[in-house]
């Protein structure tokens, strides 16, 4: 596990904003963060980086413990705030120059290093001062500036909250580029973003984490329903079905059929055959990230 | 290039890209050249503006009028300047979070206290030798300096409150994060060295001395052995100030 957090309380004051929270993070996974906005996760987060101290527990960063202040954990972790703040004189390239000075990086690799992650972000060509850059360019240089040193955990803070539909786009892809060098914990309130790139998923609410699984097995079959469509429209064929013993239903475009067992599942074959329904698809009923959030929050 | 260099490089790029370095250098020439220029014209311009008949009896302008300009401007006006120019060094970044990157990438919170204190006794450096040697040479162009005693260790009393001060501000604007908390502490700070320095013996170490004694250090009235505790003083605080600043950023919650 490249992040264990044990037990981490995390008290403002009297409001206790981080309850217990449990976390472990697999390597080379990526990690998608869940929650509503003030649910914690850049508490959780500030707290995994040393800025913050926790109440109580422990965060263990590739084996380093953190620790408030300077913490040697920092090291294997590369880190993009919600809003991230560059020095608005500098160009991308030579705020990525600064950075690896700071990370104490070889004087002959930093060169290489940078070309190679401008490239990544799509930022190469530009000449420009940070103070020119769009909310996307500069989400894009923070996620590159994370990269550099190659860290074990690049962490991210709501990345794609404030982009338009291409932004989003764009950095979710880099963050795919990036599980192959490294671990990627993002946090995120828009569930379809960590539903497309994430491995597994934690949904922390109101300071407790509520579930944390692979995203495949919480998507997983429900209830033995299955999703059909049809060559003719799924009103006109729940209407050819509708004297069956079924529980069926529509779901947008498709029928969504309950089959307990492999007898019901056979005798719904024969039956649509014998309607003359032409099936177009067929598929385990897999539910939305957003439905299992939905069921835990009820 | 080390983090402490490569940082103190950032320092000092932005100081430049946002003017501040054409700032100083414009600031305290006007200041170095606007000393001896004042002493020079006041009899004339007095004398031009009492009403008609009016017998004036003013000695001509010597070196002395010249420094004592200086202890006036460049005491006052140009610390002023100096502090509000440096006032916001720790605040722009804490309020902006630029300095969170750089931090979760290793970067040392006592290197950002301590380049960026470097960076102000810098300019604070420049302001101080740039006022100094254009008052220096252009007095010596009208008036024989001969007639004054330790004029460069008085005008380096005021560089030493200046030092005081500035790393006060510095203490200031961490502490509270924000441009004016900075200034405050500053004015606090100033306006409590002025209510000590009506108990006179508090004379012979209150800091302020600094400020306040170096014309007569010019006449021989003072002797430099008496600004030794007001100058120990200074750097003692001064660096009691700077350890606070140290520690506090230490845990500063970001």
């Amino acid at each position: 596990m490249v992040v264990k957090i044990n037990n981490v309380t995390k008290r403002f004051g009297t409001k206790e904003v981080l309850k217990k929270v449990n976390l472990n993070i697999p390597e080379n996974t990526i990690f998608g963060f869940v929650g509503a906005n003030g649910a914690g996760k850049t508490t959780l987060m500030k707290c995994m980086l040393g800025l913050l101290p926790v109440t109580s527990g422990t965060i263990t960063i590739a084996g380093q413990p953190v620790t408030f202040g300077e913490t040697k954990s920092n090291a294997h972790i590369g880190y993009l705030p919600d809003v991230p703040e560059f020095y608005p004189f500098y160009s991308a390239r030579e705020y990525l120059q600064l950075c690896a000075v700071i990370t104490n990086m070889p004087k002959s690799e930093r060169k290489k290093r940078i070309e190679e992650l401008l490239e990544l972000v799509g930022l190469s060509q530009t000449k420009s001062p940070i103070r020119t850059y769009s909310r996307g360019m500069k989400q894009r240089l923070g996620i590159a500036q994370a990269l550099l040193n190659r860290p074990k955990l690049l962490i991210c803070d709501e990345p794609t909250s404030a982009l338009d539909p291409v932004g989003r786009a764009q950095i979710l892809s880099i963050l795919k580029a990036a599980k192959s060098e490294t671990t990627v914990f993002f946090s995120t309130h828009i569930l379809s973003d960590a539903e497309q790139i994430c491995d597994r998923v934690a949904m922390l609410h109101e300071g407790t984490i509520i579930f944390q699984d692979e995203l495949s097995a919480l998507q997983q079959q429900v209830d033995h329903q299955f999703v059909f469509t049809f060559t003719i429209s799924v009103e006109k064929a729940l209407s050819t079905l509708n004297n069956l013993a079924y529980s069926m239903s529509i779901e947008g475009e498709s029928l969504v059929v309950r089959l307990s067992n492999d007898d019901e599942r056979l005798q719904f074959m024969r039956d649509l055959t014998e309607r003359g329904l032409i099936i177009q698809s067929m598929n385990a009923h897999k539910k939305l990230l957003e439905q299992v959030v939905m069921e835990v929050l009820k | 290039m080390s983090q402490w260099l490569g940082f103190l490089k950032k320092e000092w790029t932005e100081s430049v890209k946002s003017y501040k370095l054409l700032l100083t250098v414009l600031i305290f020439s006007v200041i170095g050249i606007l000393n001896p220029f004042t002493a020079k014209i006041t009899p004339a311009v007095m004398e031009k503006f009492m009403p008609e008949g009016t017998v004036l009896n003013l000695p001509e302008p010597t070196a002395l009028d010249s420094w004592l300009q200086f202890y006036s401007n460049f005491s006052q006006m140009g610390l002023l300047v100096f502090i509000l120019l440096f006032s916001t060094m720790m605040s722009k970044e804490l309020e902006k979070g630029t300095l969170i990157i750089l931090l979760t990438k290793g970067l040392r919170r006592s290197t950002v206290i301590t380049t960026k204190l470097v960076m102000g006794l810098l300019y604070w450096t420049i302001a101080f030798l740039l006022t100094f040697s254009i008052t220096y040479c252009y007095t010596a162009f009208y008036w024989d300096q001969s007639i004054l005693e330790h004029v460069l260790l008085a005008a380096s009393c005021v560089y030493v409150f200046g030092i005081l001060i500035f790393i006060v501000t510095l203490w200031g604007n961490t502490y509270f994060a924000s441009a004016y908390g900075g200034l405050l502490v500053t004015v606090g700070v100033v306006i409590a060295l002025f209510i000590i320095g009506i108990f006179p013996n508090t004379a012979s170490w209150n800091p302020l001395q600094l400020l306040t004694a170096p014309p007569q250090m010019l006449i021989g009235e003072v002797t430099p052995k008496k600004l030794l505790t007001p100058f120990l003083v200074a750097m003692g605080t001064g660096l009691v100030f700077l350890i606070g600043t140290l520690i506090h950023f230490h845990k500063k919650r970001l």
